[in-house]
């Protein structure tokens, strides 16, 4: 039963972005408010500038204003695919919050959102960016951070950030940026991080071994959704692996594939399995990011790795226990940054940047926190204070995803290793 | 008179050779769309899985992780890593139990609740008949989260049982059990109906016969009312079965997290594992056991014809 609009693999990068995004992805259609609303709430968005070149639009709303006075309007438009945190309550972060704010500080600069659905979209709006290079045209829209980002970064369809074009840039660790080859910029993140129960649990643990031990001593009271399922048990496999791996060789897994390092996960694979008896019910692995959070919620457990942005936007919607707190491990379970990127022959190319840079500032910052509760895309010690205070606690960072390909057989060799045996 | 009567044949002729052609060119629409959007696709995921990588395959082949490649010719290489997969190998096995015991199980209770309205008496048979085809209106998601939710260790029966101080564990919920128990609720109204409907078709005369002649109603049952709805029997089980092989929505809602059945299984190979060749022998398999089934319909319905002409 594959659903066509679904790629067969993950588009593979070192940026490993449709990961992070599974945790997203799956809140949409989260049980926890599910209705079709998300996938609804992508597209009122969509705009007939999708089609028409930029530049052109950018001239109608020129001559359309009628004020003499006023500079002429740029208009920008940015590719999504990003819904509201929580299904169902119709806030779009771009559409209803971030492009507001800096419409209002950037009043000579409109920018228009074009939604996409899904991923078959993106792949559309892909090959109508490389069917615009190859003929020498403006791009169909001038900034994206869809799914597609990662390719385009592979292919070198981003314009080459500097901190003459993103004076902001300073504030950005430069590992994220170089993850991206500074074809774009880190504006959100999220990562896997532990939730807990704070009237059930009195001393959480703080390392792996530590987690690893509470589990053993408190059976039952803990669980991850398989690997396949959702992000959050998939950091949390990842997690565990890569504690047997030598320091050395962790990096390799970033990045080109080699199936042979997978004889590496053994020990950890082994660990996993052992774990069974201890687990909820003796080894139950709900379906996905939102099952977790529904047995976090009616109690059934005390503990469980989740999503960072998911779980901070359920607490804040009362779908979590209002005693329900969040610590990052140390070292740092993994995670992702999520990019927005300018398109090469954007003919407002200063004007895409002028937005880009209004991202990172403390207002932007303080509403992606706010909306989506993602963490900042600018470094901990330049996030705004009140942002700092909400993620207290796990703002430590976090590890890098592995490769989409590495994840796709750790995912596969947990399925045949850890609940089948 | 008579070339006026060749002249009216000769005109008729004509258009029943053109409503011929119609009705040819009107069969063969859907028999040229099944052709083009089920048989084309079939042909080339079968040659996927016997290691063809070319042509209109080698989209999906790009993209895939641990894909057995014919060097030349065709080989039964992915087969092979399938029966070496322990893992693969009891979702096979598990896939194959459910659908026997669901079928079984099916059968059963469709035909206690077939006789008990062809025979019962009162209002407690109309309730009955009206209550079997209420799983028919409730979509299956709803139906298999609703029955989980309800039977899992800390659903609604646990908290009853808990109530009354009985023992609670073991539930069905997320077991194999709990995926046959789900199966045939979602199977159970187009069995009943179609046994009911068989039933109905048995004469009373027949019966009564048989009950003069001394005969108990065990015996009635097998020897007069079994024989006489023995095609849909067939049905109920052949359909109810192919859709158990392939079932998808009930055990991945419904199940374990190991052993999967194969509809569980090959989803999580083509759409999270990156490994679509897997998952598409796994289709293969599966295909196979439905087309064995078709066998045994087909079969039943030769036999129950000429049955039919014999007795006509």
């Amino acid at each position: 039963m594959p659903t066509p609009n679904q790629p067969i693999v993950p588009p593979r990068s070192v940026l490993h972005r449709t990961r992070s995004r599974r945790g997203l992805a799956a809140m949409g259609a989260a049980v926890l408010g599910g209705s079709l609303l998300a996938a609804c709430g992508g597209s009122p968005g969509s705009h007939p500038a999708a089609g028409s070149s930029p530049a052109s639009t950018a001239a109608l709303s020129a001559a359309s204003s009628a004020a003499p006075k006023k500079a002429k309007v740029v208009t920008l438009t940015l590719a999504t695919d990003l819904t509201d945190p929580i299904s169902g309550t119709n806030l779009l972060p771009w559409q209803n919050v971030w492009v507001p704010a800096f419409e209002k500080a950037y009043p000579d600069i409109k920018v228009d959102i074009v939604g996409d659905a899904n991923s078959s979209d993106d792949t559309a709006l892909y090959d109508r960016i490389v069917a615009a290079e190859k003929s020498h045209r403006p791009p169909p829209v001038d900034m994206t951070d869809a799914s597609i980002l990662p390719e385009l970064v592979e292919q070198g369809y981003g314009v080459r950030v500097t901190s003459k074009l993103v004076p902001r840039l300073a504030e950005i660790y430069p590992s994220q940026m170089s993850l991206a080859r500074y074809e774009a910029t880190p504006f959100r993140g999220s990562a896997v991080v532990l939730a807990y129960d704070s009237a059930k649990v009195k001393n959480p643990p703080h390392t792996l071994p530590a987690l690893l031990a509470w589990i053993k001593a408190h059976p039952g009271q803990f669980t991850y959704c398989p690997p396949s399922s959702g992000g959050s048990g998939e950091g949390f496999v990842q997690d565990v692996a890569s504690a047997h791996i030598p320091k050395a060789q962790e990096m390799e897994f970033l990045d080109s594939y080699k199936p042979a390092l997978e004889s590496e996960w053994k020990p950890g694979l082994a660990e996993l399995r052992a774990l069974g008896p201890d687990m909820y019910r003796h080894g139950f692995y709900p379906n996905g990011n939102t099952a977790v959070l529904q047995l976090l919620a009616n109690g059934s457990i005390s503990m469980a790795p989740v999503w960072s942005d998911q779980s901070h936007a359920a607490l804040a919607a009362g779908l979590l226990p209002k005693t329900t707190k969040f610590l990052q491990l140390t070292p740092a379970m993994p995670g992702s940054p999520s990019y927005v990127m300018v398109i090469k022959g954007s003919p407002d190319e200063a004007a895409a940047f002028s937005f880009i840079n209004f991202m990172l500032s403390p207002t932007e910052q303080d509403l992606v926190a706010k909306y989506m509760h993602g963490f900042p895309g600018v470094r901990w010690s330049d996030a705004p204070a009140g942002l700092r205070a909400e993620f207290a606690g796990i703002e430590s960072g976090y590890a890098l995803n592995w490769d989409a390909q590495f994840t796709n057989d750790l995912a596969a060799k947990w399925q045949a290793e850890v609940p089948g045996a | 008179m008579t070339s006026v009567a060749v002249a009216v044949a000769g005109g008729a002729r004509r258009p029943a050779r053109r409503a011929k052609a119609i009705g040819t060119l009107l069969a063969s629409l859907p028999v040229l769309v099944t052709v083009v959007f089920v048989g084309v696709p079939v042909v080339l995921a079968v040659l996927y899985t016997l290691g063809d990588v070319h042509g209109l395959n080698s989209a999906v082949a790009s993209v895939a992780q641990h894909q057995v490649v014919a060097r030349h010719g065709l080989t039964l290489g992915a087969y092979a890593h399938f029966f070496e997969s322990a893992e693969l190998r009891s979702d096979l096995v598990v896939t194959v139990v459910v659908t026997v015991v669901q079928s079984l199980v099916l059968v059963a209770l469709a035909l206690a609740l077939g006789l008990f309205v062809r025979f019962g008496r009162g209002w407690l048979t109309k309730v009955v008949s009206t209550l079997y085809v209420v799983p028919m209106f409730v979509p299956v998601v709803i139906a298999s989260f609703a029955l989980v939710t309800f039977w899992e260790d800390r659903g609604k029966l646990a908290g009853f049982l808990a109530l009354f101080g009985l023992p609670h564990s073991g539930l069905p919920g997320y077991t194999t059990a709990g995926v046959v128990l789900g199966l045939v609720w979602t199977n159970l109204p187009f069995a009943v109906i179609l046994i009911g409907s068989g039933l109905q078709g048995v004469p009373d005369a027949l019966i009564e016969a048989a009950r003069d002649a001394g005969a108990k109603p065990l015996r009635v049952l097998r020897r007069v009312i079994l024989p006489a709805i023995r095609l849909p029997l067939v049905i109920v089980i052949v359909f109810s079965a192919t859709g158990a092989l392939g079932a998808y929505t009930v055990p991945d809602l419904m199940g374990p997290n190991a052993p999967q059945m194969l509809g569980v299984a090959m989803t999580g190979y083509f759409q999270s594992f990156g490994q679509p060749q897997m998952a598409e022998v796994m289709a293969v398999i599966v295909f196979l056991g439905a087309i064995g089934l078709a066998g045994i319909y087909l079969w039943a319905n030769r036999a129950s014809a000429l049955d039919r002409g014999a007795r006509g």
